[in-house]
Order: structure tokens, then sequence, then C-alpha cells
């Protein structure tokens, strides 16, 4: 804009000069909309004043508004100052003019009519050598329309079209029939074309085209230099047609992305010249198409940059003759395209020995020469499937898209015939100082956003890694746990519990109930259903009958049901990183017991020493302590153990059981599993015998030990002469007695095992030895 | 009812191990390497020019992203419920008073946090190297191709889940959220060029077809959100944007929101049936 202000300046100069030593100078005065004074006289119209001047007047217009249209039929010249308005109101040209050598500047020119058949116009000039300069012409169908009007000078001006549907837009300029004109450092916008028709030796340079359809359109317009325009955003930015000589030197263009999207289109061209442009970020940088068509000429690509085009340049594969050299192929979505079967082998990729840049040749240079040592060869594969068949360009970016080129690279009998070669590739991309798009956004935006999105992640990992405080730890218990439950209570209560995998039923109308403080212990074999009974009753697997904890049923509210239960499983799978504490932590929230509650638990447990600790370097024992100590995080009335003590040393377990027991005194009921006598005569009141998901029967631990034979049995030898009394005084008080030769099997129970010695002794029998045998059936380890 | 402190402190916890995840780390370093390493090539052939525009460095991000990206999310979502029921540590998280449904969701949304700051790291990263190299960038495209890319991860967790929901073993999971990998990277594409060029069908079809996998959809969104068109995917691009003009964004983000929330849904029904075990 500052070097449009300045030629403005330097021409409303010279104008200002010619006024001053003009033969003849008539000043209008504009007092208001209809009020016009000269030197000549008041006029009502400024078209009153045009009619009682003479040829080489000029008419200096200062402000004011003056509807109408006019029409100039002296050759004048017209200069606007501080910006005098012209409105057509909506209707034909705003000015037209029937005479050569006029000029006109400063003018405001705006609403014409808006009806395409009769191509409104803000200037419409029908004669030669009229020079239109510095004007904004603004809100018109067409802004300058030349007719058969050659010499035509259309410089400086601002032309904005109406804000309609494009193809409703008139042209900003049309040149027609009018050779030699110059069109230079005009802005135009918001119009459907600039169309150049039928004239020739055009001079097209310095403008600014944007938001159009057509940038330029040309047609039989031969010997034409269009240099250091500047093309963006319109649906096409250069449609050059039927011409020879055409001259492209040092223009932008750039974001023409209509339904062609060409930056120049290419159709029809003889000897065209295109060269040092910029096609950046167009559908398709250059279209060329049966260009050239005459035998002896050709087309020149040369020193351009194709960048970040969909296609770099499109080509008909009949066309011929085109020579390209020193240009830069950069990161064009494809660089080089046939538009339909075939290749491009009848054009040069390489003149003189220079060749051209492509951003994905791979090969080296080895003599720093500048000129690649491999030839680059065009041989895409999917690319060579998406010319033939376009509509597979829907995968392009995906994967399989380079696996199907890696597959032709790998695999020469897939691999396409090259669509171009160039022999002598550049290894750096040329320059184009000064030719640049403007950036979209400013770099600190992306800055901020970059360090927000690591600053985010952080965040996230320390969420992470943040460790539970007490004041997370709610103070009160929540409803979820309790120890208050009412001793009359049935603590669980299960009625034809079923479970069935398929046709085998794990579980067979299981029933049974238990009160609070009692203890439970599930009995059987492998596969029994013990496990499965578990995971029924802390409704972890579906099952037909019922199962209530504390008067909740578990299928339903199986949460609920879940807080009033402690977990103590055979093989605990913790979290092996996590220390003690943040172990205990993590269940304390998920239990919602109280923070203190967690630490005097570990204390009672001996974990306290540990809580630095691994979850993975602690013994078996400490992981099972571990495990009841998260058990009883809420205080719940019920305690389930899956054969607790199956992994542990004969040490540990028995740490473990008086813990149990000692609970067991403190009110809790305990449900459990086991396949170990000694656990069941110590922690259990009943026992439940399963077998094959079958309850069998349901007793006392004593009596189903003895039942099943899993009672140990001491051998006493008393000597042969006193086996028979010694039977008899243990017979006497109900001992399960055997002879064996010179000594009696006498079966014990744990806790008594001394009694039949006693007995013994008490009746005067001597004891000579005595020896405790176990049953195979399960060891009495107490 | 979901109770949200249980959520929140085992969404944690799972923060807490996918950060120690190996599988994480590994694709996470990787895509941060690859995304800087791509956005510092790409800028080297283009400081002199000063354009900007969907070039290299977003098509090679799309293109990456389509490959890593489903890559994380499948392989971590199918590691998230078979190897902690392979553990057992399922069946001790579900004896506690815990919804599945609240170990499901925490466990997406944990994975689905980490996952997400592993691809900022990596966008951060490669948006920093951008802007000190001085490149051209658009903060609003790089802002979406972020947000996409989330979604995209978000989905492939999604399926990675529903994967994951009915098996036992972690290298079951694992083999077949490859093998989906494999499917909807390369495989299903292959099938739709063999049955376009073969078949001849038409753009709708081809279009409709594509759009039955998420990496489809996510490019089709990346590149319309970053081109506002369509029109460098060809004919079934332009097919697009006319028989669907402006609600085809929003189409295709619903269609990204059904990818995430449907394999979802149908995973939690088999993790619920199945349960722990």
């Amino acid at each position: 804009m500052n070097s449009r202000a300045g030629k403005f300046t330097t021409t409303t100069a010279i104008l200002l000069l010619l006024v001053a030593i003009g033969s003849s100078v008539s000043i209008i005065r504009a007092q208001s909309t209809n009020s016009i004074e000269s030197e000549r006289g008041t006029y009502a119209t400024f078209q009153d004043a045009i009619d009682d001047a003479q040829n080489g007047d000029v008419l200096t217009i200062t402000s004011g508004t003056h509807n109408g249209n006019f029409v100039i039929t002296k050759s004048i010249t017209v200069i606007g100052n501080g910006w005098p308005v012209f409105d057509g109101g909506g209707d034909g040209n705003v000015i037209t003019v029937e005479a050569s050598d006029v000029a006109i500047s400063g003018l405001v020119i705006q609403n014409s009519g808006g009806t395409l058949n009769s191509e409104d116009a803000g200037i419409e000039v029908n004669a030669p050598n009229v020079t239109i300069e510095g004007n904004r012409i603004q809100d018109t169908l067409f802004g300058v329309y030349l007719k058969q009007a050659p010499f035509g000078v259309i410089r400086n001006n601002v032309i904005t079209g109406m804000d309609l549907e494009v193809q409703r837009r008139g042209d900003g300029i049309r040149v027609w029939y009018s050779s030699d004109t110059v069109i230079e450092n005009n802005d135009v916008s918001l119009v459907r074309d600039v169309v150049l028709w039928y004239s020739e030796r055009l001079t097209v340079k310095g403008n600014n085209i944007y938001d159009g359809r057509y940038g330029l359109h040309f047609m039989y317009d031969d010997d034409a230099l269009v240099e250091n325009n500047r093309l963006t955003g319109n649906s096409v930015g250069a449609f050059l047609m039927y011409s020879r000589r055409l001259r492209m030197i040092d223009n932008v263009v750039g974001d023409n992305r209509g339904p062609s999207g060409y930056g120049i289109g290419l159709k029809d061209l003889d000897d065209a010249y295109v060269k040092g442009n910029l096609f950046a970020d167009n559908r398709v940088g250059a279209y060329v198409d049966n260009s050239p068509r005459e035998r002896d000429s050709t087309v020149e690509f040369i020193d351009n940059v194709f960048v970040l085009n969909d296609f770099g340049v499109r080509i008909m594969p009949s066309v011929k003759r085109n020579q390209y050299t020193g240009n830069s192929f950069v990161d064009n979505q494809e660089q080089v395209q046939v538009a339909g079967r075939g290749t491009l082998k009848d054009n040069l990729w390489a003149v003189d020995g220079v060749g051209n840049y492509w951003s994905d040749y791979a090969g080296f240079d080895a003599n720093n020469d500048g000129i690649g040592d491999v030839i680059y060869k065009s041989e895409k594969l999917f690319e060579n499937l998406t010319d033939k068949h376009p509509k597979l360009r829907l995968l392009t970016f995906s994967p399989v898209t380079q696996a199907v080129d890696f597959a032709a690279k790998s695999f020469p009998f897939v691999r396409p015939e090259p669509k171009l070669t160039d022999p002598s590739p550049l290894m750096q991309p040329g320059v184009v100082p000064g030719l640049v798009l403007d950036n979209k956004e400013t770099n600190w935006k992306t800055l901020i956003a970059s360090l927000a999105f690591i600053g985010l992640a952080g965040l996230v990992a320390r969420l992470g890694v943040t460790k539970t405080t007490s004041d997370d730890i709610p103070e009160e218990k929540s409803v979820l746990s309790t120890n208050n439950e009412s001793t009359d209570l049935n603590v669980i209560e299960v009625n034809g519990l079923t479970r069935s995998f398929g046709d085998v039923k794990a579980l067979q109308n299981l029933s049974f109930t238990l009160a609070q403080g009692e203890g439970l212990a599930l009995w059987g074999n492998n596969g029994a259903g013990k496990t499965t009974a578990i995971r029924c009753i802390l409704g972890q697997v579906s099952f037909e009958g019922s199962v209530s904890i504390c008067g909740i049923d578990v299928r339903t509210s199986g949460k609920q049901a879940r807080a009033k239960v402690g977990l103590v499983p055979q093989e605990i799978s913790f979290h092996d990183d996590l220390t003690v504490i943040d172990t205990m932590r993590l269940y304390t929230r998920l239990r919602k017991a109280r923070h203190d509650e967690g630490s005097a638990l570990l204390e009672r447990l001996s974990l306290a020493p540990h809580l630095t600790k691994q979850v993975r370097q602690l013994s078996g024992g400490l992981r099972q302590r571990l495990a009841l100590a998260i058990a009883l995080l809420g205080d719940p009335p019920i305690l389930l153990l899956d054969e607790p003590t199956a992994n542990l040393d004969a040490a540990a377990r028995q740490d473990f059981l008086a813990l149990l027991e000692e609970l067991k005194s403190e009110g809790k009921a305990l449900v459990f599993a086991s396949h170990r006598p000694g656990e069941v005569l110590r922690l259990a009141d009943r026992v439940l015998l399963l077998d094959q998901g079958k309850l069998v029967a349901e007793s006392a631990p004593e009596d189903l030990m003895t039942r099943i034979g899993a009672l140990p049995k001491m051998r006493i030898e008393v000597g042969l002469d006193n086996v028979d009394s010694a039977m008899s005084a243990l017979g006497e008080l109900d001992f399960e007695i055997s002879r064996n030769r010179t000594g009696i099997y006498v079966t014990v129970t744990p806790g008594a095992k001394a009694k039949p010695i006693k007995v013994l002794v008490d009746a005067g029998i001597s004891v000579i030895d005595f020896d405790l045998e176990g049953t195979g059936k399960g060891d009495i380890d107490d | 009812m979901i109770d949200f402190q249980t959520v929140a402190t085992l969404s944690r916890k799972e923060v807490r191990d996918a950060a120690k995840s190996r599988w994480l780390l590994m694709f996470g370093g990787g895509f941060t390497v690859i995304a800087s390493a791509l956005s510092w090539m790409a800028l080297s052939g283009l400081g002199s020019f000063g354009v900007a525009g969907f070039g290299r460095t977003t098509a090679s991000m799309v293109n990456m992203v389509l490959l890593i990206v489903p890559l994380m999310g499948l392989t971590l979502g199918a590691l998230a419920i078979a190897s902690e029921r392979e553990r057992g540590a399922l069946a001790y998280l579900m004896s506690q008073p815990v919804t599945a449904f609240e170990i499901l969701i925490s466990k997406y949304l944990g994975i689905a946090a980490a996952l997400t700051s592993a691809l900022l790291v990596g966008f951060g990263i490669s948006g920093l190297l951008v802007v000190l190299r001085g490149g051209s960038s658009n903060t609003g495209d790089f802002l979406a191709l972020v947000g996409l890319t989330i979604l995209l991860a978000l989905s492939s967790l999604s399926i990675g889940f529903l994967l994951s929901a009915g098996l036992r073993r972690g290298a079951t999971a694992i083999g077949l959220a490859v093998f989906l990998w494999l499917v909807l990277a390369f495989f299903s594409d292959l099938g739709l060029m063999g049955t376009a060029m073969t078949l001849d069908i038409g753009v709708r079809e081809l279009l409709l077809m594509a759009l039955a996998n998420p990496l489809q959809v996510y490019k089709l969104a990346a590149i319309l959100s970053i081109k506002n068109d369509l029109e460098v995917l060809g004919p079934a691009g332009v097919y697009a944007m006319r028989t669907y003009g402006d609600a085809l964004l929003p189409i295709l983000l619903a269609l990204f929101v059904a990818w995430v929330v449907t394999p979802f849904a149908i995973g939690f029904f088999i993790f619920k049936r199945r349960g722990a075990f």
C-alpha cells in the first residue's frame, strides 16, 4: 500500500502541474449533490459541466456526491480532489467514456447497475488511449471495461466488486479487443474475473488480484507480459489460452483452490515463457493442456518454485516439447501428475545439463557440482494408480500408500514405468527473493500452545505420582463401612446357590447361613466348589439362587455388599511396584476407611517396619498380612479367606492363624476355604463338606475330621501284657481305639493330644513309647 | 451411581501404572522423536519460501499419527484388562467395594490421560521445534491436528478395551491388537483399493466404506480442518464436500465420538458379563 500511495502522490503532483500550465482550466465545486460551479459557470449536474467543456480541459472536482450516469464525450482530464463520489444509483454504467485521450483519476465510483446482460460497469471505455488511474471503484458489477479501446492504461485503482455469489459478479477488469493496454498496480478483489480477450501486447504488472474466480483470464492475447503480479485466493490464479509468446515472470500465485484450482492453466499456448514464479499452496501449481499446440513452438518453465501444492504440475499426456529447467518442486503432494494414462517422455526435464530440484530426490552429489549423480525418476506406484483411477486419491496420506510404493520398489515386476526422468536433478532448491505468501498466524501462539501441551502432560504425570495425604481420607467412616450390625443378624445368608459353566455345575443348590463371630470352613477336594462359592458371595460371578450379606443382596447391590467383606485370597496379586504404605493408601480410599485406621492396622499386623518397601520385596507371610490389613480396612464384619495359608511356611502359618483367631474372638465372621485340618479345627465352628459342587455334609469340625479320617492317630506302646487293660481304660472314655500287637492306636484331637497318655498313667498303665501319625488326608500342624 | 472419588482414585493409579508401562514409554518416546524429526527435516526445505500450507510437516504428521497412534491405543487398551485378569489383580480389585463400570471407566480415563500426555509431549516438542526453526505454522491447524489425534487415540483405546474385555491372556490381547492395527492401517485400505479398481465402485460407496475405518475418519477430519476442503482426496473428497458441505466436519466428529463410545460400551457389557476371571 505504501508504494501505491507513493505512486499516487507522484501522479497527483504531475497532474496538478498540468493544471497550473493548462491553457484552459475549469473548476467545478460541488456545493451539494446537485450543484456544481466552474469558471465557465454553475452547473446543475456533472454531465452539464462535461458537455460545456472543451477538448483538453482539466476538470478538478473537490469532494461531494454526484449521482447519475455520466458520459464523457470530450477528450478531457477529470481529477478528483478529496475523493468525490460518483454514484450510479444502481442503474447502468456510472461513467461511460466515448472520447479518446481521456484521463480519470481520484474519483470514488460506485453503485453501478447489477445486470450481467447489460454488463453495467463503474467505467466503460469505448475509445482508445484512455487512462483510468488512482480511482476507487466499488460496489459495481464490472469495474473497468475497455471495449475496443486500445492503448488504455488502468493503473493504481482499487476495484472492489459486489458482494454476490461469484458467478453473479461481473469482471473487475475486462479488456475486449483492446491491444496495447497496460494494467498496472491495481488492487482487485471480490469480482468474478479479470478478463483479457482478443488483445495483443498487453502488459499486466504489479497487480494484486484476489478472492475472485479467475484472477486473470487470457484468450487470444499474443505477446503479453504478466509480471510481478500477486494472484491469490482465487478459484484459478490465471488461465491463459490460445495465445503466443506470453511471458509470465516473477509472479506470486498462491492459495488458488477452486473446483479446478489451478495456479495457472495453460491451454493452447505457443512459445509461452514462464520464469521465476512462485506457485504455492494451490490445488494445481500449473496445468498444461495442449501447449504448445504448434509443431515448432515450445513452452518453457524456468526457475519457478512449486511448493506445497496438491499437484506441482498437472500435464495432459499428449503434451510435448515442454522444457523444465531450474525449477524447484518442493513438498507438493504429487510433484508432477499425468492427467490420464501415459508418460511425459516427450518433454525435457533438463536443459543444457540443468534439471530441476525435487524435494523427494534421494540421490547424492559426489563431485559437488550441484547436480545429483543419480537420475531422478518419478515412478511411484500409488501415484501411477491414482493417475489412472483418480478416486483412489481418497487413500492419499494413508500408510497404505507407502506400503504400495515400498512394494513397487522391492518387487520390480510391479514397478510402473517412470512418468518423467530428470537426468540432472539439482541438489538445492531455487530461491525466489521477496516472493512469499503471508504466514497465517504468528508463531508465538504455537509456541504458547506447545509449552502448554508439555506443561499439561507434566501435570498429568504428576497426578500419577501424587501421594494421598491424610486430608484425602474422609474423617468419618462412609456408610459403606460398618461394624455395628446386630449380633443376632446372620451376616451371610445363602439360598439355593447354583453356578454353572455350560453343562457343568460348579455349585448346586448350596444353602447356609453365618452368624456374626462364627467361623465357617468350606472343605473339599480341588474342584469341589469352594473358591466358586467365595466368588459368588462376593458377587464376582453370576449365579442362581440368592446371596445376601448383612441383609444386602449381592446380585443387585454388589458394591455395598462387598464393603462388608474383606477378602484374603490364596495368591494375592498386588501392584508390586507400590510401597506398602502407598498400597494401603490406595485401598484406604477405595474402602472409604479412615487414614488412621490404615496406620493402626499396619501397626497391629507388624507391617510398620516395612512401610517403604515395595510389595514385591515382601515375604509371603508379610504379603498375606498386608492382604489381611487391607481386608480389615473399614472394619468389615466378615472375612472371606481362600486357602489363606497355602503358600506360607510353618512359622508364618502359625502367626497368621493366631491373628485370625484373635479377629474371630473380636467378633469377625470367617468364611474360609481350606485343605488343612489344623486350620479348620482352630478357626471353624462349622464345616461345609463340598464334593463336586454339592453340599455333602455340614457338621462340627471334629465330627467332620473324624468322618473323613482326617484326625491324627497316636500309637501308644504299652507292652503286650497291658494292651487289653489300656484298651479298656481308653474305651471307657469313648476314645476311638484299635489294637496293634503290643500297642494301641488312639485318634486324638488337636489341643488334647496328651489326654490318652494321662488316662493310661492315671490307670496305672506304663507307657513305654508313643508316636503321632498323620492320616494322609491333611497334615495336622498344630 | 458412579462414585467419582473411587473413579479418581483408580484413574490416578492407572496413570501411575501407565507412566511406568514400557509400551507407553516406547511408543510415546518414538512418537516424540519421529514427530520432532519430521518437523525439523520438513522445515529444512521450506524456510526460504516462507509459505504455509498442507505441506510435508502436516502430511507426514498425519501419516505418522495414522501409523503410531492407533498402535499405541490398541495395545494399551488390549493390555488394560487382559493382563490384570491374567495376573489375578483384577479379581482382587473386583472384590473391593467398586462396580465393574467404575473399574472400567477408571482404567479408561487413566490410560487415556497417560496416552494423551504422551501425545502432547510429542506435539509440544515438535511444535517448539517448528517455532524455533522459524517455520510458518497456523496455530489453529496445529490445535486441530492435536485434538483430532487425541480423538483417534481415544477411539483406538476404546477398540483395545473391547478386545481386552473378553480375553484372559495379555499375550493374546496384544496379538489381536497388532493384527487389528494391521487391518485398520493397511489391509482395509488395500481391500478398498482392490475393490475400487476391480469392481469400479462409485465414489459414494468408496467414501462410505472408507468411513467405516476410524483411521480414515481421522484423516478426512484432519485434512478438512486444516485445508477446509477435501479436494486433495480426489473425486471422493469433492463428493463428500458437495454432498455434506458444512455438515461434513460435524459428521466426521460425530463418527469419531461414536468410535470412542461404541467400542467402550460393548466392551463394558462383555467385561461385566465376563467379570474378573
